[in-house]
C-alpha cells in the first residue's frame, strides 16, 4: 500500500501550543480517495494518516493538486474516503459507525468551516447568515415525517419555534459579529461588504455554534496581504481561546502561524 | 427552522416564485369561474323549477284530474305539505296586439290557468311578476289610452264656461295655435290627447267629479302599484275583468338592454296597455272548435328562465277550464230523446303542483302525496255520488320537481362534470411549471445548497426548503385564484354588461397608460440596457391592445356574450361553488408540491464539495 507520508515541521514561533500531551481530537486513519474524471481514476489521498490534538493549530500546506482540499473536506464529513479505505475518528468515534442525522451534526456543532470564496448566501444579511449555522441541524430526521403527516401543525411549530430560536441565536450572531468589528453591518447584504468583512463573517458563522474545530480552507487565498493578516489575526485569537484549527494554505509564510504544519504534494510525501 | 428564513428570502427577493404564484392563481381562478358558472347554471335550473312547479307535481295531461279540489283538500292535509294549487295547462296562439294595423302578430304559447293565491303560496310566482309599479313614463301611456277612449264623453260633461276657460287657455300659448281648425274652432280631441302629458293642467279644469270619473277608468293612474296587484290576481281594470299574465319574452315589444334591464320598444309596446287574443284547441274528447279569448294584459313576469319567459302565459284557471273544456258540466245520455241527467262531470285540472313544509325532502312529500293520492282514488270509487272517477295512480305522473327535469338536469350535471374534469388538467399545467422554476432555482441555487450542507443541514433539511417553496407557491396560488374567482364570478355580470357597453373613460385611461408607457420605453432606450425597454415595450403594446379592443367595442356597440334565448336564463350564473373552490384549491397546493418534488430530490443529492465549487 502506498501511503502518502506526513511529513511534520517543528513549529517555530512561541505560540502556546495545547497540542503534544492534549488528546487526540480528530485522527485520520489510512485515508485513501480516488476521483473518477469520466474513465479514469484519478487517486488523490493514498493513505494519509493524522492526529490532530485538542487545541492545536495545524497548517495543510501544498501545491495545488496536492488532496489538501480533499483531505480537509473528509475530515470535516462533506466528501467519504473510499470504501473500506480508511476512516475518521472523532473523539474516538469513527465517522463511519455514525447516522446521518449524526454526521450532520458533526457538521454543524463538531466543525466550523472558512471557505477561500466565504460562500455567504447572497439573500440573507449578514446576520442572518451568521445566524444560519445556528439554525440548521435542530431537526432528526423523523421530524419531517411528522411535519408531512400534519403538514399546518407541522409548520405552525416551525414557525413558532423560530421566533423563539431567533432571539437567543441573534444575540449570540450579534454579539460574535461585534467581537468581529462588524456591528455596524449586520443588515447588510454581503455583496455590500469588502472581502475581508466577508472573511469575517464567514468565520463569524463557523463559530456560531461554538464548534470544536475549524477547517479553513485558503481562508486568506482571495485577500491581499494586509486583510488576510487581519483574518490569521482573528483565526489565532480564536486559537488562542482553545479552539482547535485545521487550516489548507499553500503560503508557507501563513503555514508558518500554526503550531504544526502538515506537508502534503500530491497526495505523496516530500 | 432555517427553512422558513430560506423560504421567505427565496420567495421574496426575486421575481420568478410571483411569476409561479400568478400562474397557479390563473389556473386556480379559470377554474372556479368555469365550474362556478356551470354549478350556478345547474342550481338555477333546478332552482327555477322549484321556483315555477313547487316541489311535487301530481300531473294527468289532457283530460285532467276531476276532483281535485278533494285531492288538495287531503294534501293539505298532510303534515309534509305546506299548500298546493291546481293547474290547468294547454297549448294556444296568442294575437298580440303588434304591429299597428290589421295584420297582427300571433305566438304559440304554453298557457296556464292558475287560482292565483294558491299559485302564489306554492310558487314564487309573486317574486316574478316584473312590472311592480307604473312608472309615471308609463302612467303617461295610461292617460293616453284614457284620454283617446274617453275624450268625447269628457268633452261632452264640460260646461259652456269650462270650454271658455280651456279656449281662453290654449289661445294664450302659442305652441297650442295649432290646436285651432282654420275656422276657429277647436280641435277637442287633439287637445284632449295633448293634455294626456299634463294632467295637473287638465285637472284644473275639470271640476272633482269629472276628475274622479277619469280616475276610475284606470286605478293604476294614480296608484302606481295597482299593476302588481293586477298582475297577482289575474285582473284587471275597475270590474276586474280576468287577465293574462305574459312571460316576459313572449312580447317582442320588451327589449333586453346591454345592462340587463329592459326597455318597451318605440316607447309604447307596453303590454300592460294592451289586450291579446288566446285561441286554444280543446282536444279532451277529440278535437273540438278552437276557443277564442280577449284578455286584457295584467302584467308580465319573469322567472329567469328564457324557455318559459319566451312562452308561457297565465290566466286564472276558470279561462282555461272554459277554454279546453275542462270546466264542469252535465253528462246526459245522448241515446234517450229525453236526454235526462245522468251526473256531473266535474271540472278538472292537469296538474296539482305542492309546496312542502319547511325540512321535508321532495323526495318524502312525493312519497306522502302518492299515498293520499291511492285513498283519494279509492275514496271516490266507493263514492256512488261521484259519477266520474279519478284516473288510477298507475297512469298518473307524481314527481318531483327534480324527476319532472331529469332529462334537462341530467345532461346539464354531466357537462358540469366534463367541464370539470377538462379543466382540471390545468392542474398538471401547475405542476409542470413549479417543476421548471423550481427546476433552475435548483440549479441556481446549487453552491447555497453546498454551503447549506457544509453546516449540517440534512437532505431532508435542503428538499423541505424547495418542498416548502412549492407548497408556498400553490397555496398562495391556490388563494389568489380563489380571490380572483371570486371577483370575477362575482362581477360577472357586471363584465359582461361592461363589455357590452365599454364606457368611453375606459379607453381614454388605458389611451393613456399606452401612452405614458412609451414615454417611459423611449426615455429607457438610452439607459444602454436592453431588459427595460424591452419590457416598456411589451406593456405599451398590451395596453395598445387593450385600448384597441374597448375601443372597437364602443365602435361596434359593445358584444353580448352570454345571448338569454341561447343560455335559457337571463342573467349568467354568480355564485361561487365554494365546495368546487376549496377542491380546486386543493388540488393546486397538491400538484404544485407534486411539481417541486423532483427539483427538491435534485437539490437532496446535490454533492456538497461539487456544489461549493459550482459556479
Amino acid at each position: 500500500m502506498n501511503e502518502t507520508r506526513v511529513a511534520t515541521t517543528p513549529r517555530k514561533h512561541s505560540a502556546p501550543t495545547q497540542g503534544g500531551n492534549c488528546p487526540i481530537l480528530l485522527q485520520a486513519a489510512d485515508l485513501h480517495k480516488t476521483y473518477k474524471l469520466g474513465q479514469v481514476e484519478v487517486p488523490v489521498l493514498k493513505g494519509a494518516s493524522l492526529d490532530i490534538h485538542q487545541g492545536e493549530w495545524i497548517a495543510i500546506l501544498g501545491a495545488s493538486g496536492s488532496g489538501k482540499s480533499t483531505l480537509m473536506h473528509l475530515l470535516g464529513d462533506l466528501d467519504h474516503a473510499d470504501p473500506g479505505k480508511g476512516d475518521i475518528l472523532f473523539d474516538g468515534v469513527s465517522l463511519q459507525s455514525m447516522s446521518g442525522h449524526q454526521r450532520n451534526l458533526y457538521r454543524n456543532k463538531s466543525v466550523g468551516f472558512v471557505f477561500q470564496f466565504y460562500h455567504l448566501l447572497p439573500e440573507l444579511n449578514v446576520l442572518e447568515n451568521t445566524m444560519l449555522a445556528g439554525m440548521v441541524g435542530r431537526q432528526p430526521w423523523y421530524w419531517y415525517l411528522l411535519l408531512a403527516a400534519g403538514i399546518i401543525p407541522g409548520l405552525i411549530y416551525e414557525e413558532f419555534k423560530y421566533r423563539i430560536e431567533r432571539a437567543r441565536l441573534h444575540d449570540r450572531a450579534a454579539s460574535l459579529l461585534e467581537s468581529f468589528g462588524l456591528q455596524h453591518r449586520l443588515t447588510h447584504r454581503p455583496r455590500e461588504l469588502s472581502g475581508g468583512e466577508r472573511q469575517r463573517v464567514a468565520i463569524a458563522r463557523a463559530l456560531m455554534n461554538e464548534p470544536k474545530i475549524l477547517l479553513a480552507d485558503e481562508p486568506t487565498g482571495n485577500l491581499d496581504e494586509t486583510t488576510g493578516g487581519e483574518i490569521l489575526d482573528l483565526i489565532a485569537a480564536q486559537h488562542k481561546k482553545g479552539l482547535t484549527i485545521v487550516m489548507v494554505t499553500h503560503d508557507q509564510a501563513i503555514a508558518d502561524r500554526a503550531d504544526r504544519v502538515v506537508q502534503l504534494h500530491d497526495g505523496r510525501v516530500q | 427552522m432555517y427553512h422558513a428564513l430560506l423560504t421567505n428570502r427565496y420567495l421574496t427577493s426575486r421575481v420568478i416564485p410571483f411569476i409561479a404564484v400568478a400562474a397557479v392563481a390563473l389556473c386556480v381562478a379559470l377554474v372556479i369561474i368555469v365550474v362556478s358558472v356551470m354549478t350556478g347554471f345547474l342550481n338555477m335550473v333546478k332552482n327555477s323549477g322549484r321556483k315555477l312547479m313547487g316541489d311535487v307535481v301530481v300531473s294527468y295531461p289532457v283530460s285532467g284530474i276531476p276532483h281535485y279540489p278533494r285531492l288538495i283538500e287531503m294534501i293539505e292535509a298532510l303534515p309534509e305539505a305546506d299548500a298546493a294549487s291546481p293547474v290547468v295547462d294547454g297549448v294556444g296562439l296568442l294575437k298580440m296586439p303588434y304591429p299597428a294595423g290589421p295584420d297582427k302578430q300571433t305566438s304559440q304559447v304554453q298557457f296556464w290557468g292558475i287560482e292565483p293565491e294558491s299559485f302564489a303560496r306554492v310558487t314564487g310566482y309573486e317574486e316574478t311578476i316584473f312590472w311592480r309599479e307604473a312608472t309615471p313614463e308609463y302612467q303617461e301611456l295610461l292617460w293616453l289610452d284614457v284620454m283617446r277612449q274617453q275624450w268625447r264623453h269628457l268633452f261632452e260633461s264640460l260646461s259652456d264656461d269650462q270650454k271658455f276657460e280651456i279656449k281662453r287657455w290654449v289661445a294664450s300659448r302659442d305652441r297650442l295655435r295649432q290646436l285651432f281648425a282654420e275656422d276657429q274652432e277647436i280641435n277637442w280631441e287633439r287637445l284632449f290627447i295633448s293634455l294626456a302629458y299634463q294632467t295637473e293642467t287638465l285637472k284644473g279644469f275639470l271640476t272633482e267629479s269629472q276628475w274622479n270619473e277619469l280616475l276610475a277608468r284606470d286605478e293604476r293612474l294614480f296608484k302606481a302599484d295597482r299593476i302588481l296587484q293586477d298582475g297577482i290576481t289575474l285582473t284587471r281594470g275597475p270590474d276586474h275583468q280576468p287577465a293574462i299574465v305574459l312571460g316576459l319574452h313572449v312580447s317582442k315589444g320588451n327589449q333586453r338592454q346591454k345592462d340587463g334591464t329592459y326597455d318597451t320598444y318605440d316607447g309604447r309596446w307596453w303590454m300592460p296597455r294592451y289586450e291579446v287574443t288566446l285561441t286554444t284547441m280543446p282536444v279532451r274528447s277529440g278535437l273540438s272548435d278552437p276557443e277564442s279569448r280577449i284578455f286584457p294584459v295584467a302584467n308580465e313576469f319573469q322567472s329567469g328562465v328564457y324557455l318559459i319567459d319566451e312562452t308561457r302565459v297565465m290566466i286564472p284557471i276558470g279561462e282555461a277550464q272554459r277554454m279546453t273544456h275542462l270546466d264542469d258540466g252535465e253528462i246526459i245520455d245522448e241515446d234517450d230523446p229525453d236526454f235526462p241527467v245522468l251526473g256531473i262531470d266535474p271540472k278538472r285540472a292537469t296538474m296539482v303542483l305542492v309546496r312542502s313544509v319547511e325540512g321535508v325532502t321532495p323526495d318524502e312529500l312525493r312519497d306522502a302525496v302518492k299515498i293520499v293520492y291511492e285513498r283519494f282514488v279509492d275514496e271516490l270509487q266507493e263514492d256512488e255520488s261521484a259519477f266520474v272517477k279519478p284516473p288510477f295512480p298507475l297512469s298518473v305522473g307524481i314527481m318531483t320537481w327534480l324527476e319532472q327535469q331529469a332529462n334537462f338536469i341530467g345532461p346539464v350535471e354531466k357537462e358540469r362534470e366534463l367541464m370539470r374534469t377538462l379543466f382540471s388538467m390545468i392542474y398538471i399545467v401547475c405542476a409542470g411549471l413549479v417543476l421548471a422554476i423550481f427546476w433552475s432555482i435548483v440549479y441556481e441555487k446549487t453552491r447555497d445548497i453546498g454551503i447549506l450542507r457544509s453546516i449540517g443541514a440534512s437532505r431532508l433539511g435542503i428538499s423541505w426548503i424547495f418542498l416548502r417553496y412549492g407548497l408556498f407557491v400553490g397555496t398562495f396560488g391556490a388563494f389568489a385564484g380563489l380571490g380572483i374567482g371570486y371577483l370575477v364570478v362575482d362581477n360577472i355580470n357586471i363584465i359582461h354588461h361592461a363589455m357590452g357597453d365599454p364606457p368611453m373613460w375606459l379607453a381614454v385611461v388605458l389611451g393613456g397608460a399606452a401612452l405614458i408607457s412609451l414615454i417611459i420605453t423611449c426615455l429607457k432606450l438610452f439607459s444602454g440596457k436592453l431588459l427595460p425597454p424591452v419590457i416598456g415595450a411589451l406593456a405599451t403594446f398590451v395596453l395598445l391592445i387593450m385600448t384597441g379592443v374597448v375601443s372597437w367595442l364602443i365602435y361596434i356597440g359593445g358584444v353580448i356574450l352570454w345571448d338569454p334565448s341561447v343560455y335559457y336564463f337571463s342573467v349568467i350564473p354568480n355564485e361561487v361553488d365554494f365546495p368546487s373552490a376549496y377542491i380546486t384549491m386543493i388540488g393546486a397546493v397538491v400538484f404544485s408540491l407534486i411539481g417541486a418534488f423532483l427539483p427538491a430530490a435534485k437539490a437532496a443529492d446535490v454533492d456538497p464539495v461539487k456544489a461549493l465549487h459550482y459556479e
